[in-house]
């Protein structure tokens, strides 16, 4: 789902970062992109899938992943 | 690093004659080149007196002791403005110095000087000047660790250091010809390095030769009570295991992805490198990376929400301090959802999945660092190719990476090759690279910049 730009704006201005228009446009555009991207992964039916977020190890891999 | 260590030793060359030369290149050179930022000249002149006195008097701490060393501007240094290229840490001091900046002075080495980066390594380098490429001043240098890569490519640092969190230390070594290693995730710790994103932040190094990454890698690498994501594993001597033979290892050749739509010069050294591979005894097997090609939005999406998390009341409070695409970037991350950011970090560990069960049945995988040789610094300001391409896996998955020059395009530009490990096998990489470099002469070639200026 593509989020309009007015979203960009309102959510600039209520998190209170000083972004201009190019700011928020530029903004818009990757985070668009990126979550059209992402739909593509999110599964259509999440009943039954393996558990994801092992625990977290000193070992190698950054925790997150 | 390697070879004037031998050199000092043996008193041939003093530190004091070194630091006088890499300063004067500095002098001649960084107007042009633009590697630092901030040159150390009258405390690194003062160590290197004080070193030379110590080896007169035969204290000598370890291989490293009177060598100079530069350190990317995003890395904390005690006494030294620390900018990370940003006007809103222009003025900015540390009181504390970085804990592998501390290991390498407590072996005797010398602060150069802070070397160029993209803002926040992530932005651009307006404010002091952008690192020009050495080997044709119209060609992009990559980044974010660019000072370090051009300087040790010029000549005006023996070796750098270097932060990677998509590619940012290996990319800019490959468009440069110089040596570009990532070490696993934990093996180096991050204490006093400016954080861009707390889950895919290396420290690195740039070096002319592997030998001389194996000997500064295995300085700084270790265990820090100050760093809970560094590990407790035992630094092994990487020096002794550089020798270690590449015969009848198991090398993974991952065609898709990262040997489609290579540049034909790319695809032609790369070809001659597995060659040379081979040569030495080890067998190439094709693999299979499964999820290689959906990682192009996740690298980028979860760096920006934890670049965020890191910066968001500075951003708040000082957003016009910020270059615009450092605040683009950093801003982003407050855009996502926390279920955003989650289904990224689950295609992070199908990935990182994927590839440790490939890199069971491997020793190594090798790919080539980008797909091209450096582009015109045009293209960079218009609207970038992925540089990224090939190297954010391996920040995604925390695996040992580096970068060696196998060849030159036609136009007399580097390229290079990308050779990656199992976790914490730092040795096993550096034993490939090492091995390929002692076959080849691409690390040799100099480029065209201050021949008359010395070395």
């Amino acid at each position: 789902m593509t989020l309009p730009l007015q979203w960009f704006r309102d959510e600039a201005s209520r998190l209170q970062l000083p972004l201009d228009e190019e700011d928020v446009r530029a903004i818009a555009a990757f985070v668009n992109d990126a979550r059209e991207a992402l739909d593509h992964h999110r599964p259509r039916d999440p009943e039954g899938l393996e558990p994801s977020l092992l625990p977290s190890t000193d070992e190698g891999t950054g925790a997150a992943g | 690093l390697t070879e004037l260590s031998r050199l000092v030793a043996a008193r041939t060359v003093s530190p004091v004659e070194i630091v006088d030369a890499l300063l004067a290149r500095i002098g001649a050179l960084n107007g042009s080149l633009a590697s630092y930022v901030t040159v150390c000249e009258d405390t690194a002149r003062t160590k290197a007196a004080t070193a030379e006195r110590d080896l007169r008097a035969g204290r000598r701490r370890g291989p490293l002791d009177g060598l100079p060393i530069a350190h990317k501007d995003i890395v904390w240094t005690k006494g030294v403005r620390t900018t990370a290229h940003s006007r809103a840490l222009a003025d900015f001091v540390p009181t504390d110095s970085a804990t592998f900046v501390d290991r390498l002075e407590r072996q005797g080495m010398i602060l150069l000087g802070k070397t160029n980066t993209g803002e926040f390594a992530c932005g651009t380098t307006d404010l002091f000047g952008t690192p020009t490429n050495p080997w044709s001043a119209t060609r992009y240098t990559g980044g974010s660790s660019n000072g370090s890569a051009n300087a040790v490519a010029a000549g005006l640092a023996i070796a750098a250091t270097g932060t990677d969190t998509g590619g940012s230390v290996r990319v800019p070594a490959s468009f440069c010809g110089v040596v570009g290693l990532k070490p696993t995730y934990g093996r180096v710790s991050r204490k006093g390095v400016i954080t861009l994103s707390w889950s895919m932040d290396h420290v690195g190094t740039l070096t002319r030769t592997v030998s001389d990454a194996a000997l500064l890698l295995e300085h700084m690498a270790g265990y820090d009570p100050l760093d809970r994501t560094s590990s407790r594993r035992p630094v092994p001597s990487y020096a002794v295991h550089l020798v270690d033979p590449v015969k009848g290892r198991v090398i993974g050749i991952p065609r898709k992805h990262f040997y489609e739509s290579l540049h034909p010069e790319v695809d032609r050294a790369l070809r001659t490198a597995l060659n040379h591979l081979e040569e030495l005894g080890a067998h190439l097997e094709e693999i299979a990376l499964e999820g290689s090609g959906d990682l192009e939005f996740v690298g980028p999406l979860l760096y920006r929400v934890e670049a965020f998390a890191q910066h968001a009341r500075r951003l708040r409070e000082r957003g016009q301090d910020y270059g615009r695409r450092a605040r683009q970037k950093i801003a982003a991350g407050a855009f996502f959802s926390a279920a955003d950011y989650l289904q990224a970090t689950q295609i992070r560990e199908t990935w990182n999945r994927n590839l440790e069960g490939v890199l069971r049945r491997v020793d190594a995988i090798v790919t080539p660092t980008l797909p091209f040789p450096a582009f015109p610094i045009e293209t960079q300001s218009a609207g970038p190719p992925d540089t990224s391409w090939g190297t954010r896996h391996f920040n995604l998955s925390g695996h040992p990476a580096i970068t060696v020059p196998c060849g030159f395009s036609s136009d007399g530009l580097p390229i290079g090759m990308q050779i990656v490990g199992n976790l914490f096998d730092e040795k096993g990489v550096l034993a490939i690279a090492h091995a390929f470099q002692q076959m080849t002469d691409w690390h040799q070639r100099r480029p065209p910049v201050g021949e008359k200026v010395g070395a």
